[in-house]
C-alpha cells in the first residue's frame, strides 16, 4: 500500500489539495529508550506536486517537519478529471508516489 | 511483441529523452540541499534563504500558528498572502531549533500562495515565514510557547 494519501475538495473555482504520509521524520538527535542508541536520521526531504504531469510545488525539508507529515495546498482551477501526483524521496533515497483524481 | 534491433533504439532514445527531461526539472528546482539545512545558527539560515535580497516585515503575509503549543512535536501552521508581487517560495523558520530551516516550498503560479503543515518546535521560539518575491522577502514572525519540547527522547 502507498505511504501516500491524497484528498482533494473543490471549493469556489479553487481546488484544495491534501495529503497525508505515514513516514517515521526521525532527525537523528532522538535515543530509542530500549537500547540507548541514537536513532538514525531518515526524514523526506523532498516532496514535489503535479498537476497533469506539470510540477506546481517543490517541497525541500528538513527533519523539522512532525511525524507522518500533512500537507495542504491550493490549486487555482482545477476540474473534475484533473490528476494530482505526489511522490517523496528520503535521507535514504527512498521513493514513493501517488496519484490522484480530482472528483 | 517482437523486439528487434529497430524496436530497441526507439524505446532507448524515448527513455533518454524523457530521463534527461526529468533530469533538467531537477535542476532547475534546485537538489535538496544539506548546507540549508545544516545545523547552523538562525542568522546564517536567514542569509541563505534571502539570496541577498533584504528581508521587509510585512502585515500582508499572514502565518497562522497557536501561541501555545501543547506538544511542540505537532505544531500546525498555515501560511497565506495577500500580497500582488509573485511569490517564489515560502520557507519556515524557527529561530531556536537545532536546524532552524523546517521547510522551503517552491509555488507555481498555478497555485495560491497558501500552504499548510505541521512542524516540530524545540522549545519557545519565534517562527518565521518568509516568502521570497521579485526584489524583496517579506517576512512576518510570531512566538510560539511550547510545554512539551518536540525533539526530546
Amino acid at each position: 500500500m502507498s505511504s501516500i494519501k491524497i484528498r482533494t475538495k473543490r471549493l469556489d473555482g479553487k481546488t484544495q489539495i491534501r495529503t497525508l504520509i505515514s513516514h517515521p521524520m526521525e532527525h537523528g538527535r532522538n535515543k530509542d529508550k530500549a537500547t540507548n542508541k541514537l536513532i538514525p536520521a531518515h526524514f523526506i526531504q523532498v516532496l514535489t506536486v503535479k498537476h497533469n504531469g506539470k510540477i506546481i510545488a517543490t517541497c525541500d525539508m528538513g527533519a523539522g517537519i512532525s511525524k507522518d507529515p500533512y500537507f495542504a495546498f491550493l490549486l487555482k482551477g482545477g476540474e473534475p478529471g484533473d490528476e494530482i501526483a505526489i511522490d517523496w524521496t528520503d535521507n535514504l533515497s527512498n521513493k514513493d508516489s501517488e496519484k490522484h483524481t480530482i472528483s | 511483441m517482437k523486439f528487434n534491433r529497430r524496436h530497441f533504439l526507439k524505446t532507448t532514445l524515448i527513455l533518454s529523452t524523457t530521463g534527461l527531461g526529468s533530469l533538467e526539472t531537477r535542476l532547475a528546482s534546485a537538489e535538496w540541499s544539506a548546507v540549508r539545512f545544516a545545523e547552523s545558527g538562525f542568522d546564517q539560515t536567514l542569509k541563505q534563504i534571502s539570496n541577498g535580497k533584504p528581508i521587509v516585515e510585512s502585515d500582508k503575509i499572514n502565518l497562522d500558528i497557536p501561541e501555545i503549543a501543547e506538544n511542540g512535536a505537532l505544531v500546525p501552521f498555515t501560511v497565506t498572502s495577500t500580497l500582488d508581487d509573485p511569490i517564489k517560495t515560502i520557507s519556515i523558520i524557527v529561530e531556536q531549533n537545532p536546524v532552524p530551516l523546517i521547510i522551503q516550498t517552491q509555488l507555481m503560479p498555478e497555485l495560491e500562495i497558501f500552504m499548510s503543515a505541521r512542524l516540530k518546535i524545540a522549545n519557545s521560539s519565534f517562527v518565521f515565514a518568509i516568502a521570497e518575491g521579485e526584489k524583496v522577502c517579506y517576512s512576518v514572525k510570531k512566538k510560539v510557547k511550547v510545554t512539551i519540547g518536540g525533539c526530546g527522547g
